[in-house]
């Protein structure tokens, strides 16, 4: 009796281990990483309302509103596997100091090369109905009467035009408004280790958006407000805004 | 003493026969989305949005209640009336707040899960997404999703069913626009006479009626197309030469798109006067005196209308508007599942 007790004892004790044991395996080790975006005007810091800037049209301008969707993030390693983050909308407001930074969770430990992101939402959540987070219609970037995300809002004023409002959307045919970025960090890697959070510092240039590929003149150009021509062109604009600042790893 | 019983027992069974058919007592609400084999695959599958009782309910709750309006006037069925086949009786366009009048005409609601999309020009993708439209829009309800959220969360009613309906305890957009779409996707009809000449009931049609589906096959299915009575597209039908309403062209900017709209269902079609996108015909003798004689050129009319009209003779007019009858569902439009559940 005794030994059948003694047994047991024994049985429960290894289950009990090797039960912890397996708990502690399939526990993801939840590599992170950051993604700031820092607003600027060519060599300074984006100041809303109150700063004047001057674009490449010679025309002075502040800037009131400054929104957009990234969307479908993906990290690239040196050894060239891509870790996809799941379910990865995000809106940033360039005002909002919690929303310009954004924490990617269960990346893999490795180094990175290059980031690479939608601005914008794919054409599949822009048909998908209701939908909450980032993409929840209560967050002002939405069009209800032609249905589909507003990808981009820049507003502000001009001292030649007056304000200015650009809003870009549109999720398919030949206006499709989203565009995917690719940074590469010069040479510099991103290393997700475990106990570390490394940092993606990205400059994000207005001076840019006037000027490349195309230059903007905001007496040309006061408002965009739908999808179509006007918003495919502004979305060339802003796939060229997103640059490599530098990593803290 | 056994023979004394029986009047008594035929009595009892009188009353309750009687009973049952008194409108007193509740009829039976337990609803289903009805989908006839006959019917194509549904665009709107309700895999994202799982179909149950309570959020029916709560969607049938919102969809009558004023609330959603910035001044509490307006509902969805002030302008979408079920007697109507859920369109606006007798309006070519409908009061919205303020006694604001929109610009199109209110469309019918149902078999909505069939539709590629929604509005006259087809702005909206998506049957969830649609009520943004007149809750949102200043002449129409011109409230804001988050006042009209606040105004519900404030009400035990709606947290009662939310928490029933989807195990929350608040009411979000999403669950706002999703209950809505289980409401309104539950609209079906077709439980038409052409519903049973569709089925091969034997002696559905008569020779009149028959006649009008020969003539609406050969001149009007190919836009009205069988059995939905609608192939989702959009199309010039020959109204004006000069667009006040650029119509399809909103949407898409597209110059090909001018004075296009969305080619309706003509099922319940007697019911859901007045027609077309501005409610210019009172009559469905209006509507077919236009294919018939009214087709005016313009850069964008249909290439299947003829200039000038099918040139109908008045036997070929008549025998359409008879067939055009055969398409109301009155179980649909007096269906208690459907209407106000205050009256219940």
């Amino acid at each position: 009796m005794k030994v059948l007790q003694y047994i047991s004892i024994v049985v429960l004790t290894v289950v009990i281990f090797s039960a912890c044991k397996k708990d502690e395996q399939i526990a993801p080790v939840p590599g992170m990483a950051k993604i700031e975006f820092n607003h600027v005007v060519g060599a300074s810091d984006l100041t809303f309302n109150s700063v004047v800037y001057t674009n490449s049209s010679a025309e002075t301008f502040t800037i009131s509103k400054l929104r957009y969707y990234v969307s479908n993030i993906q990290f690239t390693k040196d050894d060239n596997t891509v870790f996809v983050e799941p379910e990865s909308y995000h809106l940033i407001d360039a005002k909002d100091e919690n929303t310009d930074e954004l924490t990617i969770s269960n990346v893999p430990d490795g180094n990175y090369t290059s980031i690479t992101f939608m601005i914008g939402v794919d054409s599949t959540r822009n048909v998908s109905g209701a939908q909450t987070g980032a993409l929840d219609p209560l967050n002002d970037m939405f069009w209800d009467w032609n249905s589909g995300y507003i990808f981009f809002k820049m507003e502000g004023d001009c001292d030649q035009a007056g304000s200015f409002i650009y809003h870009v959307g549109g999720y398919s045919g030949k206006y499709a408004a989203q565009r995917m970025v690719t940074v590469l960090f010069n040479g510099n890697k991103l290393t997700v280790a475990e106990g570390k959070i490394p940092q993606l510092l990205l400059h994000v240039d207005v001076a840019s958006f006037f000027s490349t590929p195309n230059t903007i003149s905001i007496v040309d150009l006061t408002n965009s407000g739908s999808a179509g021509a006007t918003s495919s062109m502004l979305a060339d604009q802003y796939a060229g805004m997103f640059a490599f600042d530098k990593i803290q790893n | 003493m056994k023979r004394n019983l029986f009047p008594l027992f035929i009595f009892s069974l009188v009353f309750f026969v009687s009973c049952k058919k008194d409108p007193a007592i509740p009829v039976d609400q337990t609803i289903e989305v009805e989908q006839p084999s006959y019917f194509p695959s549904p665009v709107y599958t309700f895999d994202n949005n799982t179909f149950t009782q309570d959020g029916f309910e709560l969607g049938r709750m919102l969809f009558y209640d004023p609330v959603l309006s910035l001044d509490s006037t307006v509902s969805c069925a002030t302008c979408h009336q079920q007697f109507a086949a859920f369109s606006n009786f007798d309006h070519p366009t409908s009061h919205g707040i303020n006694s604001l009048f929109g610009k199109r005409n209110t469309p019918a609601l149902y078999n909505l899960i069939w539709k590629t999309n929604f509005m006259w020009d087809g702005g909206v993708n998506n049957l969830e997404i649609q009520p943004i439209n007149p809750i949102t829009n200043p002449i129409e309800m011109g409230e804001t999703l988050e006042n009209v959220l606040m105004k519900l969360n404030r009400q035990k009613k709606y947290i009662d069913k939310v928490k029933l309906a989807f195990g929350v305890d608040s009411i979000d957009s999403q669950k706002l626009l999703k209950s809505l779409a289980q409401f309104m996707g539950a609209m079906s009809s077709n439980n038409t006479r052409y519903d049973d000449y569709l089925q091969g009931k034997p002696d559905a049609f008569n020779s009149s009626e028959l006649s009008g589906l020969n003539i609406f096959k050969e001149k009007c299915a190919s836009c009205h197309a069988e059995p939905l009575l609608t192939n989702n597209g959009f199309v010039n039908n020959g109204l004006d030469s000069i667009f006040s309403d650029s119509g399809r062209q909103k949407i898409t900017q597209l110059a090909e798109d001018a004075g296009k709209f969305k080619i309706p269902s003509l099922r319940n079609i007697a019911v859901t006067l007045p027609y077309m996108h501005d409610g210019r015909f009172n009559t469905l003798e209006e509507v077919v005196d236009h294919y018939s004689n009214g087709i005016v050129s313009s850069t964008t009319v249909d290439s299947t209308l003829p200039i000038g009209g099918f040139q109908f003779s008045v036997q070929q007019k008549t025998d359409l508007i008879i067939f055009l009858n055969t398409l109301t569902d009155d179980d649909f439009l007096h269906d208690a599942r459907f209407s106000d559940p205050a009256f219940q």
